[in-house]
């Protein structure tokens, strides 16, 4: 009899904290979006001083406040953890980075040069750049940085477009010992040449952070994940090295005295763990100087400026989405996915849920990209329009007892949602309550989102809401709509199928210049619009809070630390 | 005696075993894998399955669990997914951090609980009582996180009496008496929160349990011979009315690593319960695993306890 006690205690016990998982909230799911979040921003730059100050104060600590512990893995191209990027991108460093208006701009490589054919990439680097040890860069860490990620054995998942470079292919099946298309012309030149062109080869390439051959060379590549001590010591190239790492609570970092553009003015960086509910407390009493708030409310808004502390809006390029499940029956039909979207409020969404900080979605691109065509249906609210299509679909809608029947039978469907971000589930409320003013009734179900993303995936669904985008300034969306990326190959969940946008997208993917690739993209993005394998529901803002006497700080999708060697503290 | 704890220990191993399996099957089984959750959606998906297929992910259930049973006889309980490091140190780091908060906080409920709790029923319908029935009513019924913001807004924000979150004053560099000083100032809130709710139950019990003993004829007898008050609670009653109490401490002593998540949390306190919570939601399956069957020897060690003290408690009790 003790003995089943006890079983059943444990059980009990497992049972109450995998129930307490659906309960909280954790951010780490919506974290990775935010490191791939992106698109044109026209970021507002509060901080930025009016007047250039004679002469700018020295030193100071800053905190950085973040909701989970890194997990210490601080190496580009290893870590798959967005809270070990929010370290190391202050450590690390590419050829080439997006500046704030999402334009590349030389960081390591001091200038590029495209070939004729359009598939050579030759980078001159800039030649006054040491490692954190002193060792100088040269161009042999860049190619030992390429082949690294494009090694048979090489454990994480950055390294896909080292593929189109030539002999990649020879490379990862270990048939070489080098990639033949990564030619060191000499210690400060390097050029990569292409099997095809690859619309986003300089973007791909130029953003890769570059890894120190001296340190990394020693390792045996299938084992780099292993090499704890190497992963907690970083050497980068960065504005800030690695001073203490405290697992579960802190990371200290201080500056670069030996850094290529100048010496920070700041001393040291500190990336703390804190509880969201408690970092707005902290905040206002000065013991945190910076972190990321995702719900705009006013009243917190007015509490912030009050007590001098300046919020920047960071626009999003994912959007939130009610992904619908086209290989059912009933949702292969155009007519009913679109009677959806006009049968939800999304204004309602940007306006009461998102307090007006967000802009209504209508298919994958924001407004203010360049892929974003001209002739779009937003979809606005219009019940009798959702009806009528339903109606031409088979639907029968009874006005006296507002059921909406099909074949018959009331029209029920479940939509699925994970937990964490709060407004998507505020969303998820307002489409039930829509759906039922013109007779659908909807069965909410939240999970958690790991088991709710397994279930999409296996396509186990009618509804589901989630958040998706394209990479940084980069319209390819070829993973979540191309047929070929229909699960398990990809991430195709709505299992949509289109031979013209499969063609549009794939001939996207091998241009170059912007004004090639925008009428194939904006032809892709109208025919979605058209389709709606989704209802697309809102982009919205990220706020960043800032300590008000922080001067210099440009948030952007992506990145939080634009320029941060000219960031100072006000006295 | 000491043949029943050696065979209540060695029916420890076939439990634990059972157990074993059990939170294996189930954490195994939950839909999801390590890294539908932390992994950039742009990545590839050939690249994630590879990533899966070296972490063993796709072998059927028997083969995953031969595989753990056989390394973690030897004493190697795997390397974490998200840490990329031996679960035995992660775990090792957090375990002193919340057995600091948690036995402390344990301690001072009990001391000071009890004794009011029986103070209270001795005194029953006086003002002492009703003042500590209706402290024990609120520390009952406020949720932990609510009660742990309360806190922090009054004693933390308004009187900036205590630092709001963490272990330690981040960046200070303090070493020795200054960080053992630094920490004490950082735990005073969490020890508040977590022994002020656990004070309520503890008052409650050992109260009604008094109170029931009162009733019993043995007491009726033993003031019927004339012993004085005194000799009757503390004598007669109070033994006979510990045995409630030792079941309770004995079940918060089973829960003593996994019991102040929720304090944890809000204080953003580096222990196991928010280590558990997190390695959940990641899938990192060495782990959820090792922690949760930490958890469960503590509570069998906790049972074990309850059964000895007892004994210990009432000689009526006897084990052969």
């Amino acid at each position: 009899m003790k003995k089943f006690t006890s079983v059943f205690l444990v059980m009990v016990m497992l049972l109450t904290t995998l129930l307490s998982g659906c309960g909280s909230d954790s951010k780490a799911n919506e974290a990775p979006k935010v490191v791939a979040g992106e698109s044109v921003a026209e970021s507002t730059t509060q901080n930025t001083p009016a007047a250039a100050p004679t002469s700018i104060p020295q030193g100071g600590t800053v905190k950085i406040a973040y909701w989970n512990a890194p997990s210490g893995v601080f190496a580009p191209g290893l870590t798959s953890d967005s809270y070990d990027f929010y370290v190391y991108s202050l450590m690390f460093e590419g050829l080439m980075r997006l500046n704030p208006s999402l334009e590349l701009e030389p960081v390591l490589a001091e200038s590029y040069t495209i070939s004729e054919d359009n598939q050579t990439l030759t980078f001159k680097l800039r030649e006054d750049v040491k490692w954190h040890d002193g060792v100088d860069f040269t161009a042999e860490d860049v190619k030992f940085t390429l082949e690294f990620l494009g090694h048979p054995d090489y454990p994480g998942t950055s390294g896909s477009h080292i593929a189109w470079i030539v002999g990649a292919d020879a490379y990862k099946k270990g048939e070489v010992d080098h990639i033949s298309g990564i030619n060191v012309i000499d210690p400060y030149t390097i050029s990569l040449t292409m099997t095809e062109v690859f619309g986003a080869s300089l973007q791909k390439f130029g953003t890769t952070n570059m890894l120190a051959k001296h340190i990394w060379e020693n390792v045996e590549v299938k084992k780099a994940l292993e090499a704890t001590e190497l992963l907690r010591n970083p050497v980068g190239t960065g504005p800030f090295k690695m001073k203490t790492f405290v697992p579960d609570q802190y990371v200290e970092l201080a500056a670069n005295e030996t850094y290529w553009n100048h010496k920070p003015n700041l001393d040291s960086i500190i990336i703390q763990v804190t509880n969201q509910e408690t970092a707005q407390a902290q905040m206002l009493n000065g013991e945190i100087d910076m972190m990321m708030i995702s719900q705009m409310n006013p009243d917190d808004l007015s509490l912030y400026e009050e007590s001098g502390v300046v919020v920047q809006m960071v626009p999003m390029n994912s959007n939130q989405f009610m992904g619908i499940n086209n290989s059912i029956d009933i949702f292969k039909d155009k007519k009913v996915r679109q009677a959806l979207a006009y049968a939800i409020d999304r204004q309602s969404m940007v306006d009461g849920i998102l307090n007006g900080y967000g802009m209504v979605a209508a298919g994958p691109y924001r407004e203010d990209f360049w892929a974003y065509p001209e002739n779009i249906n937003l979809y606005e609210l219009d019940q009798q329009k959702a009806i009528s299509l339903l109606e031409e679909s088979g639907f029968k809608y009874d006005k006296a007892s507002n059921v909406m029947s099909y074949n018959d039978k009331p029209v029920k469907w479940v939509l699925k949602y994970p937990t964490g971000n709060k407004a998507r589930e505020q969303a998820a409320v307002i489409i039930q309550q829509n759906l039922k003013d013109i007779g659908i009734t909807i069965d909410l179900q939240i999970m958690e989102f790991s088991t709710l993303y397994e279930m999409v995936k296996q396509g186990d669904y009618e509804l589901y809401l989630m958040a998706e985008g394209a990479s940084t300034g980069d319209p390819d969306v070829i993973r979540f709509y191309h047929s070929k990326e229909i699960p398990p190959n990809g991430l195709n969940i709505r299992q949509y199928s289109n031979a013209e946008v499969d063609q549009l997208l794939e001939e996207g993917q091998k241009l170059m210049e912007v004004e090639d690739r925008k009428p194939v993209y904006q032809k892709a993005a109208q025919i979605i619009n058209e389709d709606l394998p989704m209802v697309y529901l809102f982009f919205w803002y990220e706020g960043r809070a800032i300590n008000g006497k922080l001067m210099g700080v440009n948030c952007f999708p992506g990145n939080n630390y634009y320029g941060i060697e000219d960031w100072y503290l006000e006295q | 005696m000491y043949k029943y704890i050696i065979r209540r220990l060695l029916l420890m191993i076939p439990v634990l075993i059972g157990v074993s399996i059990i939170i294996f099957s189930l954490i195994h089984m939950a839909p999801g894998d390590p890294y539908s959750a932390m992994i950039d959606p742009n990545t590839p998906t050939e690249e994630i399955e590879n990533m899966l297929r070296n972490i063993g992910y796709y072998d059927s259930l028997p083969v995953k669990y031969t595989k753990w049973i056989s390394r973690a006889l030897t004493g190697d309980l795997g390397f974490s997914i998200r840490y990329q490091e031996p679960v035995v140190n992660i775990i090792g780091r957090r375990i002193g951090n919340t057995l600091l908060l948690s036995v402390l906080s344990l301690t001072l409920s009990v001391v000071i609980a009890v004794p009011l709790g029986v103070i209270s029923a001795t005194k029953q319908y006086s003002k002492f009582d009703y003042i500590a029935t209706i402290f024990a009513f609120i520390g009952m019924s406020l949720p932990a996180f609510f009660f742990a913001l309360l806190m922090i807004k009054f004693l933390a924000f308004d009187l900036k009496l205590f630092p709001i979150s963490g272990m330690q004053t981040i960046g200070s560099g303090y070493t020795g008496i200054r960080l053992v000083l630094d920490v004490m100032h950082h735990m005073m809130l969490p020890v508040i929160v977590l022994s002020l709710l656990q004070m309520a139950s503890f008052m409650r019990y050992s109260r009604s349990s008094v109170l029931e003993v009162f009733k019993q004829d043995y007491i009726r007898t033993a003031r019927a011979k004339g012993l004085s008050e005194r000799l009757v609670i503390y004598r007669h009653a109070l033994r006979n009315a510990l045995i409630p109490v030792i079941t309770l401490l004995s079940s918060s002593l089973g829960f003593i690593l996994s019991g102040a998540i929720l304090t944890e949390t809000v204080f953003s306190w580096p222990g196991m319960g928010t280590l558990i919570y997190q390695s959940i939601l990641n899938r990192d399956y060495p782990l959820v695993i090792a922690s949760t069957m930490l958890l469960s020897i503590c509570v069998l060690f906790a049972n074990l306890l309850a059964d000895i003290l007892y004994a210990v408690a009432d000689p009526r009790i006897k084990y052969n």
